[in-house]
């Protein structure tokens, strides 16, 4: 996840929109954005996808980390900017993966059916949230990206949280930070924000200029 | 009595909200009385539209769309609840379905507006280059290019000095003197300049897909291929800078504003599949049905959606 350009735009780009945790992007720095994103995201969708297919339930213990595993080859190619002609498919590819492996996961092993719809409504809400807070100019600081953690992170905590056999408490912990989170950061951050009017024209440095009416 | 616009999209949380408890009821009354106030719902959104016209601030453009999704969400949960009580095999896993469905349908929309990122690597980051991270064995003062060979093969193109010049390799050479050594494979790659060898050729950065304009216009039978977005179409994707697909719903219930025709416009529309398209294929289906039918119905329309989205792609590439 780079640096926002100098004026905060209200552009979104895909790098953004991928929303990488701290192992992918660490990962993303090895190769310095040499690789081209699609190829990997789409082995590793695959892979996870038919991990999906033959059933989740049937892993345990270590095995559950197997689709997160074959995911994070997309991490690789996190550092890239993204520019080639289909690499628009990444962040719906990255997503589609991701939910349905929290469905199929929290599904096939028995976590209850309310609270992986819950989990997956927050990680929804937080991806409008991202998205829509940087189109009307008040992109959310990489900090908070990171404190989200990222679709690698989501999927660590609970592919471990299945691995030490606690994945209804993974689910309902995961669900609980990230839904206390996106609602303080939402909070805090639009009370801090000037509220001016969405199109309004940008000054030089990118701000808004106060109403005077 | 002035109303804010933010304010309506409160009302629309809670009557949404109110129609969620509803569909926990799971009979033919409750289906009835929540498609009531998903109706109103709608309503709401019509009217905020309205209030909204002069002005539009960023903290109610921004609750309009994240509220607009939560409400939604809380509808399926009433409707999973409600099917579950009314014995649907599996009701919360077809509900995380269609939000799963929903919500890869706006990030199908996010992406494709979105623009190509900054590079991780500029000559201040400090970072090593990368072609020094992807192959450290190479000497970085050696500019040359690696194995010309390769190169050629990779470009379609014959490599200068690997043997002689003749009839096959020349890019002028006219199609018919490539009888005596040429196959029928590298005929066309060698006069194309490239245009065959349809796996690895390479298309410059910003160049359109090739052939691609053609085989849309001819696919959709349209004429230019310019014209095949109409501008209600990119409307109804969520967020054109701060108008949400809620405008579309608005307009959907009375005139189309512009567009090629009323007919095409609402259908472009309909097919990005907005949140009142959604909201009345809820009603209609789970009026009738039940709610597993509800969901299938969703997660169709947003399946479509997306790949409609997905479809009309290369045409905005020139932007970037």
């Amino acid at each position: 996840m780079g640096v926002p350009a100098s004026p905060p735009g209200t552009g979104v780009d895909l790098r953004f929109l991928r929303d990488d945790g701290h192992l992918s992007t660490a990962m993303g720095r090895i190769v310095a954005g040499a690789l081209p994103p699609l190829p990997p995201t789409l082995a590793g969708a695959l892979v996870a996808g038919v991990l999906m297919a033959t059933g989740l339930d049937h892993l345990a213990g270590i095995t559950l980390f197997a689709p997160v595993a074959a995911l994070l080859l997309s991490g690789v190619a996190s550092g890239h900017p993204h520019d080639g002609r289909f690499d628009r498919l990444v962040p719906p590819l990255l997503r589609a993966t991701e939910y349905l492996c929290l469905l199929a996961l929290g599904y096939g092993s028995g976590v209850g059916g309310p609270l992986v719809f819950v989990l997956l409504a927050a990680v929804a809400l937080h991806h409008t949230d991202a998205v829509h807070r940087t189109r009307t100019g008040l992109r959310p600081p990489a900090r908070v990206m990171r404190a989200m953690l990222g679709w690698d992170g989501r999927m660590l905590v609970l592919a471990a949280g299945g691995a030490l056999g606690w994945l209804p408490f993974a689910y309902g912990v995961l669900t609980g930070y990230l839904a206390v989170l996106l609602v303080w950061e939402a909070t805090t951050s639009w009370l801090a924000a000037p509220i001016a009017e969405a199109e309004a024209p940008r000054n030089e440095s990118g701000g808004v200029d106060a109403s005077t009416t | 009595m002035r109303v804010s616009p933010s304010a309506m999209t409160r009302i629309g949380l809670v009557l949404a909200v109110t129609a969620g408890v509803w569909f926990t009821e799971g009979g033919v009354r409750g289906a009835v009385a929540g498609s009531l106030l998903l109706g109103a719902v709608v309503l709401t959104d019509v009217l905020a539209g309205r209030v909204r016209a002069a002005r539009r601030d960023r903290l109610d453009v921004w609750l309009a769309l994240v509220l607009g999704r939560l409400r939604e969400y809380a509808v399926y949960a009433g409707l999973a609840i409600g099917g579950t009580a009314a014995g649907v095999a599996d009701a919360w896993a077809w509900a995380a379905g269609a939000l799963i469905a929903v919500a890869l349908r706006d990030s199908v929309a996010a992406a494709r507006r979105a623009d190509a990122g900054e590079p991780e690597w500029t000559p201040e980051s400090g970072l090593p280059r990368p072609i020094e991270a992807v192959d450290p064995s190479r000497d970085l003062e050696d500019a040359s290019p690696g194995d010309t060979s390769l190169t050629a093969e990779l470009l379609g193109r014959e490599a200068p000095a690997a043997h002689g010049t003749d009839g096959t390799g020349e890019p002028d050479a006219a199609p018919g003197d490539v009888g005596d050594g040429g196959t029928a494979s590298e005929a066309p790659a060698a006069t194309g300049g490239g245009a065959a060898l349809f796996g690895i050729r390479t298309v410059p950065k910003g160049a359109p897909w090739p052939g691609w304009a053609e085989v849309r216009s001819e696919a959709l039978g349209e004429g230019a291929p310019g014209s095949a977005a109409p501008p209600g179409a990119a409307e109804g994707t969520p967020g054109t800078g701060g108008a949400d697909e809620r405008d579309p719903a608005a307009g959907g219930a009375g005139a189309p504003r512009r567009g090629s025709g009323p007919p095409r416009a609402l259908l472009a529309r309909l097919a990005a599949f907005p949140q009142a398209a959604r909201f009345a294929a809820v009603a209609l289906t789970i009026t009738i049905w039940d709610a597993r039918v509800t969901f299938i119905a969703l997660i169709a329309g947003c399946a479509l959606a997306a790949a409609a989205d997905l479809a009309r792609r290369p045409d905005d590439d020139v932007g970037r």
